[in-house]
This record gives C-alpha cells, sequence and structure tokens, in this order.
C-alpha cells in the first residue's frame, strides 16, 4: 500500500537539520540545565563531565554501546518468560514511604533502614546469565577483559545528553502566524469535527493547551541514569523491548504503553532501583498504567504468569504502592496519542501518514535522549518523517499549527529517529517485529525497505 | 503526606462506591475534613477506581469541585482527605419532603445550584476529565449555598477523538439514553444529560426516570421524551442495544409533566434549557460551556467579569 519512494530532497534537508541541531544546541542545553536547576530536580555535579553529541557517537564509545548492546540482545531471551529468572525468588520486604520528597533522587528502592542491604547484592541472576551467554556464544567483550562490570563503568562516563526542540524569534515568528491562520474561536459549521461528538470540538484548544501543560509537568529528569548505580540504558532498553512484548500479549492500548514508560523514568528520576527490582518496576507500571486506561485490566495472576514466578503477587502489590506513593499518584500523563490525531488532521485525517508514524513513534520509546521529549514534540516528529518517508516533503503552515512545531525544530528528532530505524531490527526488536506484521501494515518492513532505496 | 494521626474520626456520613466516608477533625487546624478510606486487602492490589479518582482529582482544583487535600496511604488502606461538605443534594431533597409528598426547591436555588453544577462540569471536561456519575448524591452542598462535585470514583481521563470506554456507568436514572444503548463512544454528552435529569428532579423533588432496569429505563425516558428513530437521531437504530419492536411514543411537553410538581410556573428560558440538556441524541445535547450561555442563566453570566 505505501510506494517508498526515494527522496533525495528530503535526505539533504534531514542533514541540514542535524547541522541546525549542532548550532543551536548548546544553548539549548543550558537552558535545560538551567530549568533542571531551577525546579531542583537534580542536576547533579557531573554537568562539568557531560560529553557533547560528538563524543557520545565518537567510536570508541559507539563501540561500548554497540558491543554491550549486542549482549543484550543475545540475552534478550532471559527476559522471555520460558528462560527467566526462576531461581531468583525475591524475599519478603517491606517499603516504607519516605516523607522528604527532596531526598528521593538519591533514596535507594530498599528499606530506608537498610538492615537487609545484602539481598540486593549485584551478582543476580540477570547478569550471571549474560556473562554465561557471552562465553557460550564465544564473543567476549573486546575493549575489556569479558566482565560485564567493565562495560557498565565505561558507560558511567558517558552522559546521554537529552534531545529537545530549539527556539528562537524566527520560529516563534512561523508559530504565531500559523495560530492566527488556522485559530478558530467558534467550531467550524463545515468541518466535519464539529458535528462528531468523540471530537469534543469544543473543548479540543483547551485541552491541548492543558495537555501541553501537563507533558511538562509529568516530564522525568532527563539526566536520572546518572544517579542509578546498577541499571544502565541498556538494561532499560532490555526492559522496554520485553514490556513492548507484555503489552502486545494483552492486546492492551497503545496509550498503555506510553503511560508505563513515563511511569518507569519517573520513579526511576526518584529512586535508585537495584537490577534484580527492575523488572518488578517494570510489570508494576504496566499495572498501574492498565489500571488508569484500560477498560478490561490484565489480573495479578495474568501477570505473575507472564513473569513466572519471578515475583509473586505481594511483591507487586507493594511495587505497586510504593510507585504510586513515590509518583504522588500522578498518572494522568497524556502521552503522544492525542497529539498524533491532532496533526493528522492537518492532512485530513489521512491513514497512511498516520499509521506509519504510530511505528515511528512507539520506536521513541527505547532512545535515552528522548527519555523527557515532550509527548506532542515526538508525535510531530514521527509524523513528519512519516510524510517523508511516503514521499511528501513540505510541512506546511497548518502542520506547524496542528502539531505546535515548525520544520526547524522537528528535524533534528526526526533524523534521529531514522538514525535509530537504520538498526531497527536489532535497536527495538520487538517494535520492529510487531510492526513487520501484517496488522500493523507492515510498518517497519516499509521504513526499513525506504531506507535501503535512499542509500543506494 | 499527613499521617492518620493528624485527624480524629468522627461520625460515618455514607458508603460510596467503593470507599466508606467519615467526617473527621484535623487535630491541629481544628478544620473538619470528610475522610473517605479504601480498604486495601482487594485482590488486585490498589483499586483503578482509587489510582484515577486520586490522580484526576489532584489536577482539578475549582470552587465547583470538592478538594482533595491529601491522600495517607497505610499497609492496608487509604485514606483521602477531603474538603468537608455538610450535605449532599439528595439528602437536603429528601429533607424537604412533606409526609410522603416530595417538595422541589425554589426556582432561584435550583438555577444557582445548576450553574454551579455546570461551572464545575466545564472545568472537569476542559481538563478532558469526564465525571460519568452525576447525580444528587454526589453533589455536595453546604450552608452557603455552594455546590461541589464529588465522588469521581467513575471518572476517567478522554483523549481526542475519545476513546471506547465501559458502557457499565453511570447509576441508572441518570444514565444516557445513548450509553443504555450500548454505545461505547461516548463523550462529554454523557454528563450533560445526568445534569438534565437532575435539574428536573430539584424543579418537582423526584427523579424524573426511576427506572428498575435497563429496558424499563429506556421506556420511561421514550415515554416523556419520545421514540428517536434515524432522521431524528442518525445511527440510533446501529447502537447494539436498539430495540426496533419498542412501542412509538411521540414527545410529550416536558412543562405539563413537570408542572404539577412545584407552585412556581416554569418559564419558556428554562424549559428551552432544559430541552438542550436532555436531547435524545448526544450529538446536540448542549456542552457544558453552551448551557452556561443559555439566555436562563442571563442575570449570572452579566454578572461575571
Amino acid at each position: 500500500m505505501f510506494d517508498g519512494r526515494t527522496v533525495q530532497l528530503s535526505r539533504s534537508t534531514l542533514r541540514d537539520g542535524i547541522e541546525v541541531l549542532n548550532e543551536s544546541r548548546d544553548q539549548e542545553i543550558e537552558n535545560e540545565l538551567n530549568r533542571e536547576v531551577h525546579k531542583g530536580i537534580g542536576r547533579p555535579e557531573k554537568i562539568q563531565g557531560r560529553v557533547a553529541l560528538g563524543d557520545v557517537t565518537s567510536q570508541k564509545a559507539n563501540k561500548i554501546h554497540n558491543a554491550i548492546q549486542n549482549k543484550f540482545h543475545q540475552a534478550k531471551n532471559g527476559f522471555d518468560k520460558e528462560n527467566i529468572q526462576t531461581s531468583v525468588q525475591p524475599k519478603e520486604q517491606k517499603y516504607t514511604v519516605d516523607d522528604e520528597s527532596d531526598d528521593f533522587l538519591i533514596d535507594s528502592f530498599e528499606d530506608s533502614d537498610g538492615e537487609q542491604g545484602n539481598e540486593y547484592d549485584i551478582d543476580d541472576l540477570l547478569t550471571q546469565r549474560i556473562e554465561d551467554q557471552q562465553l557460550q556464544n564465544g564473543e567476549l567483550y573486546e575493549d575489556s577483559d569479558g566482565e560485564m562490570q567493565n562495560a557498565t563503568e565505561e558507560e558511567d562516563y558517558v552522559v546521554v545528553e537529552p534531545l529537545s526542540p530549539v527556539n528562537n524569534d524566527e520560529i516563534q515568528y512561523e508559530l504565531d502566524k500559523a495560530f492566527e491562520k488556522y485559530f478558530q474561536s467558534v467550531p467550524d459549521p463545515l468541518d466535519d469535527d464539529t458535528h462528531d461528538v468523540v471530537m469534543v470540538l469544543e473543548y479540543a484548544s483547551d485541552i491541548f493547551y492543558y495537555l501541553r501543560e501537563l507533558e511538562v509537568k509529568y516530564r522525568p529528569n532527563p539526566y536520572y541514569m546518572q544517579n542509578q548505580v546498577e541499571i544502565t540504558w541498556p538494561y532499560r532498553q532490555t526492559m522496554i523491548d520485553w514490556l513492548v512484548q507484555l503489552h502486545s500479549r494483552f492486546q492492551l492500548l497503545p496509550e498503555t504503553l506510553y503511560l508505563t514508560i513515563n511511569i518507569v523514568d519517573r520513579f526511576l528520576s526518584k529512586k535508585t532501583v537495584t537490577l534484580n527490582r527492575f523488572q518488578l518496576v517494570g510489570v508494576s507500571a504496566l499495572f498501574i498504567a492498565a489500571k488508569f486506561e484500560e477498560i478490561n485490566c490484565p489480573t495479578l495472576d495474568d501477570l505473575v504468569y507472564m513473569l513466572d514466578n519471578t515475583y509473586n503477587r505481594d511483591d507487586i502489590i507493594k511495587a505497586e504502592q510504593y510507585m504510586i506513593d513515590t509518583l504522588e499518584f500522578e498518572i494522568g500523563w497524556p502521552g503522544p496519542m492525542p497529539f498524533l490525531r491532532r496533526i493528522s488532521k492537518a492532512d485530513d485525517y489521512d491513514f497512511e501518514p498516520r499509521t506509519l508514524a504510530k511505528y515511528l513513534l512507539e520506536t521513541t520509546i527505547i532512545e535515552p535522549r528522548l527519555v523527557a521529549a515532550a509527548p506532542s514534540w515526538l508525535a510531530a516528529g514521527a509524523y513528519f518523517l512519516s510524510r517523508i518517508v511516503l514521499g511528501s516533503n513540505d510541512w506546511s503552515l497548518k502542520h506547524v499549527f496542528y502539531s505546535g512545531y515548525t520544520s526547524q525544530q522537528i528535524i533534528p528528532l526526526a533524523s534521529l529517529i531514522l538514525e535509530n530505524c537504520r538498526s531497527a531490527s536489532r535497536r527495538h526488536h520487538s517494535i520492529w517485529k510487531k510492526y513487520f506484521d501484517q496488522r500493523h501494515y507492515r510498518c517497519s518492513q516499509i521504513v526499513e525497505e525506504w531506507i535501503v532505496s535512499t542509500e543506494a | 503526606m499527613s499521617s492518620s494521626s493528624q485527624f480524629k474520626q468522627l461520625e460515618k456520613l455514607g458508603n460510596g462506591t467503593y470507599a466508606t466516608v467519615y467526617k473527621g477533625l484535623n487535630k491541629t487546624t481544628g478544620v473538619y475534613v470528610a475522610l473517605k478510606e479504601v480498604k486495601l486487602d482487594s485482590e488486585e492490589g490498589t483499586p483503578s477506581t482509587a489510582i484515577r479518582e486520586i490522580s484526576l482529582m489532584k489536577e482539578l482544583k475549582h470552587e465547583n469541585i470538592v478538594r482533595l487535600y491529601d491522600v495517607i496511604h497505610t499497609e492496608n488502606k487509604l485514606t483521602l482527605v477531603f474538603e468537608f461538605m455538610d450535605n449532599d443534594l439528595k439528602k437536603y431533597m429528601d429533607s424537604r419532603t412533606v409526609g410522603n409528598t416530595p417538595r422541589g426547591l425554589e426556582l432561584n436555588l435550583v438555577k444557582y445550584f445548576q450553574w454551579q453544577l455546570l461551572q464545575g462540569l466545564a472545568f472537569c471536561h476542559e481538563s478532558k476529565i469526564l465525571h460519568r456519575d452525576l447525580k444528587p448524591q454526589n453533589l455536595l452542598i453546604n450552608k452557603k449555598g455552594q455546590l461541589k462535585l464529588g465522588d469521581f470514583g467513575l471518572a476517567r481521563a478522554f483523549g481526542i477523538p475519545v476513546n471506547t470506554f465501559s458502557s457499565e456507568v453511570v447509576t441508572l436514572w441518570y444514565r444516557a439514553p445513548d450509553v443504555l444503548m450500548g454505545s461505547r463512544t461516548y463523550s462529554t454528552s454523557i454528563d450533560i444529560w445526568s445534569c438534565g435529569c437532575i435539574l428536573a428532579e430539584m424543579i418537582t423533588g423526584k427523579p424524573l426516570f426511576p427506572g428498575t432496569n435497563d429496558e424499563e429505563q429506556l421506556k420511561l425516558i421514550f415515554d416523556i421524551m419520545g421514540t428517536p428513530n434515524e432522521s431524528l437521531w442518525p445511527g440510533v437504530t446501529k447502537l447494539p442495544k436498539y430495540n426496533p419492536n419498542i412501542q412509538q411514543r411521540t414527545p410529550r411537553d416536558l412543562r405539563q409533566v413537570l408542572q404539577p410538581h412545584t407552585k412556581e410556573p416554569l418559564d419558556g428560558n428554562l424549559m428551552d434549557f432544559l430541552h438542550g440538556l436532555l436531547q435524545l441524541n448526544p450529538d446536540m445535547r448542549l456542552s457544558a460551556k453552551q448551557a452556561l450561555h443559555h439566555p436562563w442563566f442571563a442575570e449570572y453570566y452579566h454578572h461575571t467579569p
């Protein structure tokens, strides 16, 4: 159905965008940091040690990163139901709620009295399993003596810098122009949506204004990984891959998946989690998100079954309660789906770009640099790239109005999403696989073919 | 977060959909509160109703919505600390019954309550939240004549377009005909129907459509509002529980239905307003925002800055 026409122009547009990004990025990061410091949600001292984009993608770091990623993908089955760490039975424990919210960042997901600290030893079975597999496969870690430990230490030096949209006078001018042209305070009687009750058109602009506030309010700390002791970005990637599988197995709504990831990231922004509890955090986040979003939520027994008794009912109930308290019951994060549908209005809800964008959008949940990215911006980036893949290179004022972003703001993001899709089957395996299916219109295949054809 | 020792638990105020509500006294400030206790010995951890109610109410700060001050989470119960209100609309109306004859409220008060109800509701809808259980019991009032929306146990956030939801919502008497016929793509209009039922009930002192089951509920609605058809309500015959064999009724004059139960004359503005809320076709119902601009409220909005 999609014809992945080659569009040379758009490729160069994307490349220009990367340059734009590099120029304006430092100012943006400073702004970002200032905001963080101002909000007091923990921009730690490591500011000085941050590594610029060039360094992150520098060969060495890249090699390390890829090596770790490879290992994790080989060990991925370790997270599948059949192979799950069955022999690790988490011990009974109580969580206590800490009243000092300021200290959340350095708190740990453990008893505050700390008397059972030895229960959370680093050498849990997951790490063990990865090393075992490495040895079995005869693929020793190239830069070191094969110790996983070294890999994570190396990883610590690499600070992943968040990506966020730039802003300047020119952009603001374009946004204002789009608003003047398309904003209607009274619904247009010729617009079909005006008569469609599910579009709640009368409230749409109020609601979107409000959603833009909420996406900022419920934003995770983009630097939280620096405060984690055992967890690293590759672990997060592996867990999300597993959550994607769990989520499709239960046939849940896309909104639930996005909310799950947001809950995990916001929780990790406030608490340090040990590796053997990380999966528990993931499954409990899914449980909370499903309770918020779904009509029919998976039961605890369903979840325990899928975990193959790695954790028991009580573990999940306690983790759920602890996480809800940590997030202070603030669950109403909007996620990108409403924004995606909103942008789609600029093309009269054309099915193709929106459908393809759903795949591109979902790939963003894996990307460390987009952990704290605004869902409205992610939706815009995915939709923008989707249109390019389908052969439309323009981003009209109407698109600017319905997305809230100009092409200049979107291009760096679209470039990153595209870059990630170049190694889709490895980088976001479960998402790639899910969208390879006919039910999802083979979206991941279409993107893959398009990349091959443009690079030929 | 407060601790439970900060509050003295006083008399029981009632049983909510999933909780028990007590009057409480904040020992440090001397302020009365309502303590809503949710038991956590449930099979499925923290109830989804509690997760939704708390997360949504934390977002809703409005003078016509009961304020959630705090949440106390202990091992086996969850206590929601709410602003204390003297009464609810149901008990207040019951208290005015003389013998077995219900009495409606004075129309001035009806209008003031309805205005506040719609103010609170418009705020919910602007914040992408559906209440889904509006009824006199869930409208709390105080001695100053203030009215506030309470009990968000069935509420939920909606996206745009609105996803499909459960049709098992809203207490039967206040449930919209589209939902009764199995529609799952309802939106803000679901709350507006309830507002219409509540308005009629305030006028007469008794529920407008007191059905005992889904079928009877629809029959009571059609007896007064007329039976819908494709020309009045395109799509109605395709609803899952649409009954093509239902007896055809022509709409009755609402004024004649209500007037015998009140001494005050029901004017044209009021009847037009009520019709706007009680449209069978959800697309035709007024929105809360539109309703607040209806001429019946002219005296209010001319004084609103």
